[in-house]
């Protein structure tokens, strides 16, 4: 009986190779797809500098009184949108200017463009933060990009 | 049995060749793929104003000519060492706001319709030590100016395309009574 099993081939050698280059390009396949999904899609801006890198030269001054929100664009580089993260005592929100506000610019505040508009923030707001918003291309277009808080964020505290 | 383990231990797997060609291939395509995403990181020279860029105004004055309209004459004067373009002008309209938002450049005729700002032309022509008178005829909704900022201009070639570059730290501030 094991003598008869031994001498039983399992799969031929071309069936065994065919298989085993079917699962490496499979598993490759769903690795790539795993590791793009993970990496984020280049946006870049002025003829292929990546967008992160254009939120270094942006350059922009705010204020807020009497319910105004002053904004003035002093640099080189278009902001597209802003969003507005209000902080109060135990609580924040995040709200996207270009959507509370109407009278912003469609095209956004382009190089010396300025904005100024009632925002009618009804809590007692202790700080405003300023993010801007930048329009970049990529592969599928033209997309947005938010700039880091931290790194970009305009703060203003009001008293 | 001992003579099929002799000829499996004589078979090959893939070629030596192959196995060299199948390395280098894969090699050559992740390197390509992180080339592609990576080159988009490395930082080109900035949109900048060269720093001895400078102005100042030489004289402002304000006439109201009828009730709620006003000319506003303004000298601004390039004592820096680069030749300007123009300039955006921005103005407050009350002592509490802080922040210039106003826009004058559509109130003069060297800023009609160039994008918010008050152009001399199709270079840099204002020349070091040069003066530039504009006229600004106001009327509402503005009815009063505390105060003025002026940021020069200048026309940049960057990467073989003229641009206007916004000189930000040359901005400048005049407060001034018109109302």
């Amino acid at each position: 009986m094991n003598k008869k099993r031994l001498k039983n081939k399992g799969v031929s050698p071309v069936i065994a190779t065919v298989l085993l280059v079917a699962m490496v390009v499979i598993i490759a396949l769903i690795i790539f797809l795993w590791f793009r999904g993970i990496t984020k899609e280049a946006v870049t801006k002025f003829g292929g500098t990546n967008i992160e890198l254009v939120c270094n030269d942006i350059s922009f001054d705010a204020s807020y009184s009497n319910n105004i929100l002053y904004i003035i664009n002093n640099g080189n580089v278009p902001i597209f949108g802003i969003n507005l993260k209000t902080e109060w005592e135990g609580g924040h929100e995040m709200l996207y200017l270009n959507e509370i506000i109407t009278s912003w610019p469609n095209s956004g505040l382009n190089q010396g463009g300025s904005f100024s508009e009632n925002i009618g923030l009804d809590k007692e707001i202790n700080k405003i933060t300023l993010i801007p918003i930048l329009m970049g291309d990529s592969k599928d277009g033209e997309k947005t990009f938010m700039c880091n808080e931290k790194q970009h964020g305009y703060e203003i505290f009001i008293e | 049995m001992k003579n099929k383990n002799f000829n499996l231990k004589n078979k090959k797997a893939i070629s030596i060749m192959i196995g060299y060609v199948l390395l280098i291939t894969s090699a050559i395509v992740i390197s390509g793929i992180v080339y592609q995403w990576m080159k988009t990181y490395v930082p080109k020279e900035g949109i900048n104003c060269p720093d001895g860029v400078s102005v100042y105004i030489d004289e402002v004055k304000c006439e109201e000519i009828v009730y709620n309209s006003f000319l506003l004459n303004l000298t601004l004067k390039n004592n820096g060492r680069f030749n300007i373009a123009g300039y955006f002008i921005h103005a407050t309209n009350s002592s509490e706001q802080e922040l210039a938002t106003i826009d004058l450049s559509g109130y003069t005729p060297d800023g009609a319709d160039k994008g918010g700002s008050v152009i001399f032309g199709v270079k840099n022509f204002l020349n070091p030590g040069e003066k530039r008178k504009n006229i600004f005829d106001i009327t509402l909704p503005i009815n009063s100016i505390n105060s003025v900022e002026i940021i020069p201009l200048r026309f940049q070639s960057i990467e073989n395309k003229e641009r206007l570059v916004s000189c930000q730290n040359a901005k400048i501030r005049e407060e001034i009574t018109c109302s």
